[in-house]
């Protein structure tokens, strides 16, 4: 039955300026073996923001690449979605002060969600709901991060992995016979939130000096309870256990089958992880996207920058069938079909 | 603990032959780091389908800890 969609139109994608290189993390850590933390998490170079530089300066580059390029206009948004778990202050929103600096109209809604890895299928979802239940017909979904703020000097692990960037995705109604965005899946599973987790410096745990202590671990790496703690192992344990049975039961829900599926994406969490996953569900090498080498672990952004280097490059096309999945921090995990327009 | 694949697969983790890896092969802060135990975790997800918490897998000493800890793991009812 034909009916109002919502349909992905657009996304444009902003790397951090700066740049960090194995070469440069190796000459930061002369007793360290760089080369096996790349057979690991396959990172070449991860993107660093400026002193100076929020997510929401990054997500705004890449949403001004999009009305450069013509796709649409700010007039036209009439809602701004801002994920991150790097704002701009604790308050108010930062999808506010971008809604001004993008010249956004004022009878935009805008408001932020605070996910990280799974942050952009449930972005989606939002912006599907949005429009498909009318109450707007251009969303603006802007997603990423930028951890290296939270990352210690001294926690050459957390370096090694993550990068900054954002990425803006263009969400818009039209009429169609089949569902474009969707179906989803998701989940939650709140007892891993202490595995990957800034401890202190919001409300739970006030900053002070005890907070800003900096400790060394079993690892060597150095940091305070007011920067980026992961528990590496933790995390693998949770994604080999949990995403098998959340994909495939997104495609039963869908009723597709592994074959109708043309390219696959996960969040770029850990290429070492990624392949494991890809050999455990069984999906073609070909099918599958990892920009790990180039991109670093970009948090929310990592989806629709693969997305963005997929349709580049030709890996797809009108027509085909996406499924992406995104799991991490929380741990919040989802998953969604994506049929491209 | 020869000619087991999964001891093979494991030998490469720790870089060692695997005719060394004997239950008294010693886990030191040398070859069982961070990097080496999520190999592990893959490895003992793909062979025996169990998932084994980090921290339990951090604390084995030896090789024969670490095969007790996953015969315990996969003769466990859940």
């Amino acid at each position: 039955m034909k009916r109002r969609r919502a349909a992905l139109k657009a996304i444009f994608s902003y790397l951090a300026p700066e740049k960090l290189t194995n070469n440069m993390l190796a000459e930061r850590f002369p007793d360290w073996n760089i080369d096996k933390a790349y057979q690991n998490t396959g990172v070449a170079v991860r993107s660093i923001a400026a002193a100076d530089q929020c997510t929401s300066d990054l997500g705004i580059i890449a949403a001004e690449k999009m009305f450069a390029a013509g796709v649409c206009n700010p007039q036209d948004i009439d809602f701004l979605l801002f994920c991150t778990q790097t704002p701009d202050y604790f308050l108010p929103a930062s999808a506010c002060l971008m809604q001004d600096r993008l010249g956004l109209p004022t009878s935009c809604g805008a408001f932020d969600f605070n996910l990280g890895c799974s942050g952009y299928v449930y972005g989606l979802a939002l912006g599907k709901g949005l429009i498909e239940a009318g109450l707007a017909e251009n969303v603006l979904l802007i997603v990423g991060d930028t951890p290296s703020k939270a990352i210690n000097p001294r926690d050459k692990g957390a370096l090694a992995l993550f990068s900054d960037g954002a990425s803006a995705t263009l969400l818009t109604a039209l009429t169609s016979e089949d569902e474009l965005i969707g179906p989803f899946v998701f989940g939650t599973d709140g007892k891993g939130a202490k595995n990957l987790i800034i401890p202190a410096g919001a409300f739970r745990q006030r900053s002070c000096p005890e907070t800003r202590a900096e400790r060394m671990d079993n690892d060597g790496n150095v940091r305070s309870p007011e920067q980026l703690f992961m528990d590496g192992a933790e995390i693998f344990n949770f994604t080999l256990q949990a995403i098998p049975p959340l994909v495939n039961r997104l495609l039963e829900n869908a009723g597709l089958i592994w074959s109708e599926i043309d390219y696959v994406i996960f969040h770029q969490a850990n290429q070492f992880m990624l392949e494991a996953l890809r050999r455990k569900i069984k999906i073609p090498k070909e099918k599958f996207a990892l920009i790990l080498e180039t991109h670093g672990n970009t948090s929310s952004a990592s989806i629709p920058m693969a997305l963005e280097i997929a349709l580049q490059e030709g890996r797809i096309a009108k027509g085909n069938k996406i499924l992406i999945s995104g799991f991490g921090v929380g741990y919040s995990m989802a998953a969604a079909i994506i049929t491209l327009i | 603990m020869d000619n087991n694949p999964f001891f093979e697969d494991l030998a490469a983790i720790l870089e060692v032959e695997p005719g060394e890896l004997q239950p008294d092969f010693v886990l030191n802060q040398e070859n069982w780091n961070s990097l080496s135990i999520v190999s592990t975790i893959v490895l003992i997800d793909e062979y025996f389908s169990i998932a084994i918490p980090g921290e339990n897998l951090r604390e084995c000493k030896s090789l024969g800890e670490l095969w007790q800890l996953i015969k315990d793991a996969t003769n466990s009812p859940g």
